[in-house]
Formats: structure tokens, C-alpha cells, sequence
């Protein structure tokens, strides 16, 4: 399959994603990194299809691929496609046909580029602008490349998408800002130093809230990372898994409030376990060793930590509300970003899609250059046979070629540019025209 | 028009354009827009020229004017506190303005020959430098505090420096600003008491006012250092101690008097 040849054909995609499939559907259609190695192998014999690559993930299963010219590109047949690769891994035999036909969408042709883009980008992802899937959009590519369905043409989309996605990432803020509660809460530390590095955080609580807390703030190697529980046995099977941080129980909750400066509480007491005397308390001991500011972030719901604390000099408390509102404030600006996105992605695709259009126009263009050439000798040999020109020295019918020559290229070189010049509308029917009239016999 | 006065235009008109261009930053952006880069432009050209400016006239407002400017680019590059230039542009742009309206030719450093004269001008406006950015500082301070009080967390700009940043930035001003302050206390002391006893009851409200503003710094480091005072509380404190300044900058525009006419 991967022969390095430039095949003529269309690129498509079929798929499901979070969108078009509810999660049960998502579950059954998914497919793990060996079934999709066995897909690709047994899909692109079966339909001979020139290249092609599967990304399956929670929130999607997708097939990209190019077929060449002689296999018609119908939704039928992409659905047809998309049913086998699952039939193909023999877990998925029993798939009902009428589940795939109400979840899956198709695109072909620019449609499918801009989609691909649209994908690597995140752009179409369930949390807008998240980093995951671009690495996954490479993982599928790599194994397509390791299987040998991945040739010139659909390995140049993906450098092309991927080339996109770090434009994207970096010229615009669609990944600046964090869009989950506990990564909002650790990044708020930020305000109290800009080195995560030298804070001491106490956590309190080590359910998912907490945990997720947890990991992002151990990511930073903080000087103190205490994990402290009513279950202190909880805390430390977490501290084991962060492999960073000690665990404590609550019985010592104000004098480890006292030596922290950032406290992200996310446990499911149901009333507050942090009262504003534990904070004065923490106060009175804070000041002594001359700490910073005390952030107290509480993501829990029912709250952990009594309001009144927020009244205190030099405390700075933050609930679950204030952390959405940023939360919110960030997704917006992720969407503002969307517009911004969406003209790299259009250039992109614009130069993808004329860098194709050469490459398809390539052996039709030699074909008429041939063909003009064919013409320009088999004429000058007829002329220079005549009476008239036996007087032409060798010299002479030398000139005389090189001028038919010039124009047959000349000809052809009118036709290339027109032809790269030529919108997506009339650049087919054009291309379509040339083939028929001098490319006899267009597949490779 | 003359070289010094095309260069006195420059400064003051890159600083007029730079106090509201700087003050973008308080924008909640991640990437500075070009108006604010624009700003940090202009405040960099307006420094330069300040610079040229404050060499080639010698006028203690010039001097005070580049050393401010000075001060906060360095600020920029030690604690990325771009945000200070917000509050020292203005002060700076106000600086030159007013040594239009007070004859720069009474105070030129380049006219006095007595050392210790020389030392305590130089040593005041240094002195007052480090109390102007304290001041910027100390507003930032109070502004992130009353942000994050009042919850108003998407009203915080991204590169909004933080806490330790602003506390350690702020002590380390508020330390070099008292030290130069206390030189030029003594140096005028030096001064008066080396033959101009004769001047010293015409100068009595400057010395007096001086005094209060040397006390009222060093209350501040003590009260910070000592009793452990907030930083909140320093900060207000600072911009108390930046007024009482104030009024000793018109004393130091007039400085030269002090000096041979």
C-alpha cells in the first residue's frame, strides 16, 4: 500500500462522535489500538482503499483515508466501510446496522479535509480547545504508518492538520485557559506566587475533586503537598499514587492550615469543617513565621469552609461559584478563539487543498505535453519531407523544432497555470476535461 | 528649535502617550494587544530621552524624571512588573510638565560646587524614585487585593504579578527609598551646618517636612519588620509616606536656590 506513488483520488471520513452518539454507542463502537491494526489491514484489502487511518477515542471513532478514482464515494459505501472495520474485529460482529445509520456522519473531498483539520485542531472536540486529542490524532496516524495504510497523500493531510493545531494552539488563546474546576483552583494559587514551586498546598478530602486537585498540584512539585482526610488511610493510598506529598488526618487541621498557603477543600462533609476561629487560630501562627496570604479554595458542595472566613485580612477565600465564573469566563474566551481558528484552518486547508490539486493534475499535464509534443514532431517530420524544405540544412530543421517545442510547452505551461489558478468549482470539471482528452488512462 | 528642547518634547510627549497605553495592561488579555506594547515603546523612548534630557540640562526634575523612568524598567526586568509603568508614567509625564512652570535653571546639580550639596540633591531624588514605585506598587498591591476580595476574578489581567511578587518587590523599594532618603537627610545636614547656618530658619518648613517624611518611612519598616505588619497595611502606609513626598518634591524643584545663583 505504501508504495511512496501519488495516488488520484478523494479523500473521506466516516465516523461517529459525542455529538451524533450517546455514550452506550460511543462504548460498543469503540475500538482499542490492536483492533484498530487489524481493521486497517483487513479494510483497505478488502475495498482497496489506497490509504487510510482510524482514530478511535471516548468521544469518537473515526476512519480517514483516500480511495483511488475507480471506487465510488458514496455514503453508502463509507457506511458500508465503516461496518466492515467494525465486523472486521470479531468482538463487534453483532453491531445493529440501523445504530450506525442514525449516528454516523460522512464527508468527502474538501469536506473531509476541513473536518480532519477541524478534529486534529480540537475544534470539534466535546471540551473546546483540550490538548488530548491532537496526541491521539497522531497516535492514529502513527499506527496507520506502522500498519502501511498511511501513503503520501494521507500523511501529507495529517503533517498539514497537525501543522494547523500548533498554529492554532499558539497564535490563539483556544488552550490558554483552564476549563475544569480543580485545575482552576490550583491555577489560582498563581495569584499568591507565580512559582507553584515554593507554596505549601494542603488538600483536604481524597475523592475525584481532590484527587484530579492533587495531581495537577504535585505536577508543580510544591515545597509541601499534604493530602489530609477523616480517613486518613484514604489520604495515603492517594499520597502513594501522586508518589509525592504525606497524608494527614483532620485532627490537625489548624495547624496544617497554619503552615499552608493555598487550601483546596473537597471533601463531602455535610457541614463546614473549616471554622473562622481555625483560621484565626492559623492566623496568630502565620504571622510569627511571617507567611504570605492564605488562599482558601472550596470546591466542595455543601461548602467545607464557613464564609465569614473571606472577612479576614490576608485571607483570600474563593467557592465553588467564584472558581465556575472563571471557568465560564474561560470557555467564552475559548470560543471567542473559535473565529480565529477557523481562518488558519481555512488558509490551511486553501493550500492543502491547491498542493493536491497539482498533485492530481501532475500526469495529466504530462500526458497533454506529450501529446502536444507527439503532434509538433510527427508534423515537423511530415513537412520537412515535402520538396519545398530538402533545401534546410541540419542546422535549420534544428531551429525549427526547438520552436515546435517551445510552443507545445508553452501550451502546456498556459494550461498548468490556468488550471492552479482556477477555483474549487471549476478546477474538477477542467482537470476532468484534460484527462479525457489526453490522459488515455488516468490511474496510476 | 533647539536640540534640548526637541528632546524635552520627545520625553514628554512618550510619556503622556505611554500613561494611558500602559494602563492597558490592566486588560484582561494573555497576550499583550499592540496598544500596550505600543506603551512599553514609548515609555523605553521616553526614558532614553529623559535620560539625554536630564545629562545635557542637569535639572533636578530631569533627574528625578530618568531615574523614575529607569527604576521602572528595571522593575520590569527583575519582577515583570510592567503594570508599575501604569502609575509612573503619569507621575513622570507630570514631572516634566511641572518643571516647565518652575524654572529649571534654579536647579541644575551641574551648577553647585559644594560635594556634600551635590550628594544630598542626587541622593533625595534616588530617595524619591524608589518612593514613587513604591507607591506604584503599593497601588497594584491594594487593587489585587480588593479584586480577590470581592471575588472579581475575571477582572485580574493573566500577567497581573502576584502576591509574594508584589510583597518582596515592594519591601526591597520601600528598604533602598529609606536608605537614600536618610543619605540626603544627613548630607543636608552636612551642608547646612558647613556655612549656610545663616540660611537655616528661611529653611525650616523644608527641613521639617523632610524629617516628617524620613520618620514616617522609617515607622513603616519598623512597624513592618518589627511588628510584623500586614503588607495591606504597608502598602496604605506607603502611599501616605508618597503624599507626604509629594509636597518635598516642590522643596527639591527649588533646590538650586540652595545652590550659587
Amino acid at each position: 500500500m505504501n508504495d511512496g506513488r501519488v495516488k488520484s483520488g478523494d479523500f473521506f471520513c466516516v465516523g461517529h462522535n459525542h455529538r451524533t452518539a450517546n455514550i452506550s454507542v460511543r462504548e460498543t463502537l469503540y475500538l482499542t489500538p490492536e483492533q484498530v491494526e487489524t481493521a486497517l489491514v483487513a479494510t483497505s484489502k478488502k475495498f482497496n482503499i489506497s490509504e487510510l487511518a482510524i482514530l478511535s477515542t471516548c468521544n469518537r471513532c473515526e476512519v480517514f483515508g483516500l480511495v483511488s478514482e475507480k471506487n465510488s464515494v458514496s455514503a453508502d459505501f463509507l457506511c458500508e466501510v465503516y461496518a466492515f472495520i467494525h465486523e472486521s474485529v470479531s468482538s463487534k460482529s453483532n453491531i445493529d446496522p440501523s445504530m450506525l445509520s442514525q449516528t454516523l456522519y460522512t464527508a468527502t473531498g474538501v469536506d473531509a479535509v476541513r473536518h480532519t483539520f477541524h478534529v486534529a485542531s480540537s475544534l470539534d472536540s466535546l471540551v473546546l480547545g483540550e490538548t488530548q486529542i491532537t496526541g491521539q490524532f497522531k497516535d492514529a496516524i502513527a499506527l496507520a504508518q506502522k500498519v502501511g495504510t498511511l501513503g503520501t497523500m494521507l500523511g501529507r493531510l495529517s503533517q498539514e492538520a497537525l501543522g494547523a493545531a500548533k498554529k492554532i494552539r499558539t497564535e490563539t488563546e483556544i488552550g490558554r485557559h483552564r476549563v475544569s474546576i480543580s485545575h482552576a483552583a490550583i491555577d489560582l494559587a498563581r495569584r499568591a506566587s507565580p512559582d507553584l514551586s515554593k507554596l505549601n498546598f494542603l488538600i483536604l478530602g481524597a475523592g475525584e475533586m481532590a484527587r484530579v486537585a492533587a495531581e495537577y498540584a504535585a505536577s508543580y512539585k510544591p515545597r509541601r503537598l499534604v493530602i489530609a482526610n477523616r480517613n486518613k488511610a484514604k489520604a495515603a493510598i492517594l499520597v502513594e499514587q501522586l508518589n509525592f506529598g504525606e497524608a494527614q488526618d483532620h485532627s490537625l487541621l489548624s495547624s496544617l492550615i497554619a503552615h499552608a498557603d493555598v487550601v483546596i477543600s473537597a471533601t463531602s462533609a455535610s457541614e463546614c469543617i473549616v471554622m473562622k476561629y481555625d483560621i484565626i487560630m492559623a492566623l496568630k501562627v502565620r504571622d510569627s513565621s511571617r507567611m504570605g496570604p492564605l488562599f482558601l479554595i472550596d470546591i466542595a458542595l455543601p461548602r467545607d469552609i464557613d464564609p465569614k472566613c473571606g472577612e479576614l485580612d490576608d485571607v483570600y477565600l474563593f467557592d465553588i461559584d467564584d472558581l465556575k465564573s472563571v471557568v465560564n469566563a474561560h470557555m467564552d474566551k475559548r470560543r471567542e478563539a473559535v473565529l480565529e481558528a477557523e481562518h488558519i484552518i481555512t488558509e490551511r486547508v486553501s493550500n492543502f487543498s491547491q498542493w493536491l490539486g497539482l498533485q492530481k493534475i501532475g500526469p495529466t499535464l504530462s500526458a497533454s505535453s506529450k501529446y502536444f509534443s507527439d503532434i509538433m514532431t510527427k508534423e515537423s517530420q511530415k513537412t520537412f519531407s515535402r520538396d519545398n524544405f530538402s533545401g534546410l540544412n541540419h542546422q535549420q530543421r534544428k531551429a525549427i523544432d526547438a520552436m515546435f517545442d517551445a510552443i507545445a510547452s508553452r501550451i502546456t505551461s498556459d494550461i498548468a497555470k490556468t488550471l492552479r489558478h482556477a477555483d474549487h468549482q471549476t478546477s474538477p470539471l477542467m482537470t476532468a476535461a484534460l484527462q479525457a482528452l489526453f490522459d488515455k488512462d488516468p490511474s496510476p | 528649535m533647539e536640540n534640548s528642547a526637541i528632546i524635552s518634547m520627545i520625553s514628554l510627549t512618550s510619556f503622556l502617550l505611554a500613561s494611558s497605553l500602559v494602563a492597558l495592561g490592566f486588560k484582561q488579555s494573555f497576550r499583550p494587544a499592540f496598544g500596550l506594547r505600543l506603551g512599553y515603546f514609548l515609555f523605553v523612548i521616553g526614558t532614553l530621552s529623559a535620560t539625554v534630557d536630564a545629562v545635557q540640562s542637569g535639572s533636578t526634575a530631569h533627574l528625578l524624571a530618568a531615574a523614575v523612568a529607569w527604576a521602572t524598567v528595571i522593575s520590569w526586568f527583575v519582577w515583570r512588573l510592567e503594570l508599575v509603568g501604569a502609575f509612573t508614567a503619569p507621575v513622570i509625564a507630570i514631572t516634566l510638565l511641572a518643571s516647565i512652570f518652575f524654572s529649571p535653571t534654579r536647579a541644575r546639580i551641574g551648577n553647585i560646587n559644594d560635594t556634600s550639596l551635590q550628594i544630598h540633591i542626587f541622593s533625595a531624588v534616588i530617595g524619591q524614585t524608589f518612593a514613587i514605585l513604591a507607591c506604584g506598587m503599593s497601588l497594584l498591591f491594594l487593587w489585587l487585593d480588593k479584586k480577590l476580595k470581592s471575588k472579581a476574578l475575571n477582572d485580574l489581567p493573566t500577567r497581573f504579578p502576584a502576591f509574594t511578587t508584589l510583597t518582596k518587590a515592594l519591601t526591597i523599594t520601600l528598604w533602598i527609598g529609606f536608605t537614600f532618603i536618610s543619605i540626603s537627610l544627613l548630607t543636608g545636614a552636612v551642608f547646612a551646618l558647613n556655612g549656610q547656618l545663616e540660611n537655616i530658619p528661611t529653611m525650616y518648613p523644608k527641613i521639617l517636612w523632610a524629617i516628617l517624611v524620613w520618620v514616617w518611612y522609617l515607622c513603616i519598616l519598623v512597624l513592618k519588620e518589627i511588628r510584623d505588619y500586614r503588607p495591606q497595611k504597608v502598602a496604605r502606609m506607603s502611599l501616605i509616606g508618597f503624599v507626604l513626598l509629594a509636597v518635598s518634591w516642590f522643596g527639591l524643584l527649588s533646590a538650586g536656590s540652595w545652590g550659587p545663583q
